[in-house]
């Protein structure tokens, strides 16, 4: 559990980081923006199977739709399989890519750019991640590995042996929406989408910059909304909102519709609300960069 | 600008009698150090843009303790801070390198780069002054024309000296990120330049164009794994060069092979130990500084704990590694939150190939004796030793008990880093940049 609690601050710092050096003189330090995403995924890989494996133990006892827990991040660019019909992961990345052609900048911010881009689909806010837990489970080994493929890049092959539930986790929440529930057979219907292909580089690696960007998981207080993020402003707002959950709540029976007003540490508070904000103008410097 | 000259006596690596260090201090945060390839003439730039050259005494000047002694030689302001407009980003002064390149008259010519521009100054004395000028007097006015009844010759009469430092190309616009190295190459004709993901060549007369011979920019920047951090020329084939990269790589390219060198000839790189995996492990992987031996046939690369010395016949692994403060290894997580863990640690070898050195936290900086695999810890600084003491090496406690004279490691001053050092081409000095304050080290054999 210690570890959670390290990696999960280690990406706050990270996050704390990504948005200085946009504001530091001398324009944004290529090399070392992308070491800081490699460490925001590892701490994020870390994190996520800490938290797998305690979803696992909870999932057997947990009954009933619980909202998502607060701190976890998403990967939104494949939720978005809910809303395009069976549309294929990569694909989902290539529209992501078409739709904004023009983003030579580094990892970083283009990973802001395909979860900004891919739309989210409508559902039902509560999210039973029994049912996530159970469905991921069921996944095994061949979908772990690309998942750790994905989020590890050459690295993390070698941890997929033992960290297949993280991938399956990772895989099974971005089925589950963050902030809504699809219906109880889309996270099958999910994982088969994803059982098909792309194992190729550029997805994996696009999902998982993706979802390294996105430690900013909205989930507790917009439980109820419909999460649009298919322009900034939306996203901005549905971040802003409830960027809290990620230094705030640990526990997954945390209510839905709580709060963004639980005390953060202020520095992550600011600097990550203040990096959604800027997200928009933040792409665009990189795109001439 | 210059404030303080201190002479004092320090201890000493085995190698070596006598230290007598000089200290000056400088306006701006130094940024880069670098030994011209006779070594009379010493190069710092710093934070501000500005390169201050220092001079060694000649020898047989009326005080025996000033022979070789490093005095300011010349100062100028080589880059100022620009403005990208296109792409709303200022671009910084901050000097990232100096190379001389080797003297072929009585001028002295370096290359000094910030971010994005190259510049060739000309650094060139003038001890003779003309006079005697029929249209002008001596104070520069013109004389009026109808009083000029004989014409005269203007002689050269001797003057104070006057070192001039004179921009005489500027390479721009080449680069697209944030330049890291330059080199010049042994033909004395071309020079590299290279940033996070190119590396250019260049000829020194021709300023107007460049050749891109490294691109290693992936079609979809989401695919970036890595960026090269470091490029040098080999010493004496002009056709070779390596550069190193953010995970810990190096690739040796001959120019020969191919117009654009994408592939490399041969790749170093050591097998990760995947007992050690953190989750900093790639920054710490992370090569900052590459540099060949004067003899061509080694290169030593600098990681964030460690150097390590590789044959280039060898590409599997390094044939010397030395660990320069192991003991951070644990302190990992808190080097990242205060971004400690992205300083850039420079190395240098000395005239003879057989010692290394570089830089660590608390002013200490570390010697390596390649032979005697003896090594040195010392400390850079004035508050530490009064005039006519002697310096005693330094060494941190990692644990357990603590001696005396020891340092733990929480003590440690982080701020007070040696990121540059440089090793004089044919003697036993040194120069150590240490934030605002240079010191050179010398050896006084009695």
């Amino acid at each position: 559990m210690e570890f959670k609690v390290e990696a999960h601050r280690i990406m706050s710092i990270s996050l704390g980081k990504i948005y200085n050096s946009r504001v530091q003189r001398g324009g944004i330090k290529l090399h070392k923006n992308l070491l800081v995403s490699l460490v925001l995924r590892s701490a994020r890989q870390v994190y996520l199977s800490d938290y797998y494996q305690g979803v696992c133990l909870n999932a057997q006892t947990m009954d009933t739709a619980q909202p998502w827990p607060p701190g976890e991040t998403m990967d939104s660019e494949l939720d978005e399989n809910d809303s395009r019909e069976h549309e294929l992961p990569h694909e989902v990345g290539s529209d992501v890519r078409t739709s904004t052609p023009e983003r030579p900048g580094s990892p970083v911010p283009a990973l802001l750019n395909d979860a900004v881009a891919a739309p989210q689909p409508v559902a039902p806010p509560q999210l039973p991640s029994r049912r996530c837990s159970n469905a991921a489970a069921r996944e095994g080994e061949a979908n772990a590995t690309r998942e750790c493929g994905a989020l590890g890049g050459v690295e993390s092959d070698s941890d997929t042996p033992s960290n297949p539930p993280a991938a399956s986790f990772c895989r099974k929440r971005r089925s589950c929406e963050k902030m809504t529930t699809p219906p109880p057979e889309s996270p099958l219907k999910k994982i088969k989408q994803q059982q098909q292909p792309t194992a190729t580089t550029n997805t994996t690696t696009t999902t998982t910059t993706t979802t390294a960007a996105q430690e900013l998981p909205p989930p507790v207080g917009d439980g109820e909304e419909e999460m649009d993020t298919s322009n900034v402003s939306s996203l901005i707002s549905i971040f802003g909102s409830s960027f809290s959950g990620l230094l705030g709540k640990e526990s997954p029976a945390s209510e839905p519709g709580a709060e963004d007003s639980e005390p953060d540490p202020p520095s992550g508070q600011i600097c990550c609300e203040q990096v959604l904000k800027n997200i928009a103008p933040w792409s665009t410097a990189i795109v001439a960069f | 600008m210059l404030i303080l000259n201190i002479k004092l006596f320090c201890s000493y690596m085995p190698q070596f009698n006598i230290w007598i260090l000089f200290s000056f201090h400088l306006a701006d945060i130094i940024s880069t150090v670098e030994f011209n390839y006779s070594g009379d003439l010493l190069a710092t730039g710093d934070k501000g843009g500005r390169v201050v050259i220092f001079q060694r005494e000649q020898e047989g000047n009326n005080r025996s303790h000033s022979r070789g002694e490093y005095n300011v030689y010349s100062t100028f302001q080589s880059h100022e801070p620009e403005f990208d407009y296109l792409k709303s980003l200022e671009i910084e002064e901050k000097i990232n390198k100096i190379r001389w390149l080797p003297q072929q008259n009585a001028a002295h010519f370096l290359l000094s780069t910030n971010d994005k521009t190259i510049k060739l100054w000309k650094i060139s004395e003038r001890d003779k002054r003309a006079e005697g000028y029929n249209l002008k007097d001596e104070n520069g006015r013109l004389r009026d024309p109808f009083r000029i009844t004989s014409l005269r010759v203007p002689v050269l009469k001797p003057m104070d000296l006057m070192v001039e430092a004179s921009p005489r190309r500027i390479f721009a616009n080449a680069h697209t990120y944030h330049i890291n190295s330059i080199s010049v190459n042994s033909d004395h004709e071309t020079y590299l330049s290279a940033d996070d993901l190119r590396i250019n060549l260049w000829h020194l007369e021709i300023t107007d164009r460049s050749f891109n011979i490294v691109d290693i920019k992936p079609a979809n920047m989401e695919e970036l794994t890595e960026v090269i951090t470091a490029a040098e020329c080999h010493p004496n084939q002009c056709n070779v060069f390596v550069y190193s990269s953010s995970k810990g790589t190096i690739r040796l390219c001959d120019m020969r092979a191919s117009a654009l060198c994408d592939r490399h000839s041969k790749f170093f790189e050591e097998p990760e130990d995947p007992s050690s995996r953190s989750f900093f492990s790639e920054i710490i992987s992370s090569i900052s500084d590459v540099k060949f031996s004067h003899s061509g046939r080694y290169m030593m690369t600098r990681d964030y704990l460690s150097v390590k010395v590789w044959d280039l016949n060898m590409e599997s692994r390094p044939v010397e590694t030395y660990q320069v403060h192991e003991y951070l290894r644990s302190k990992l997580c808190s080097l990242y939150e205060n971004d400690c863990i992205f300083d850039k640690f420079e190395c240098c070898w000395n005239g003879s190939d057989n010692a290394i050195m570089t830089g660590s936290y608390n002013n200490f900086f570390r010697m390596f004796d390649r032979n005697t695999r003896r090594d040195i810890t010392l400390e850079a600084s004035r508050e530490s030793s009064k005039p006519r003491a002697i310096l005693k090496p330094r060494k941190v406690c990692t644990g357990g008990k603590r001696k005396k004279d020891e340092i733990s490691v929480d003590s440690l001053d982080f701020n007070k880093k040696i990121l540059h050092t440089a090793w004089h081409p044919k003697e036993n000095i040194i120069a150590v940049a240490a934030t605002n304050n240079l010191y050179i080290f010398q050896d006084k054999i009695n």
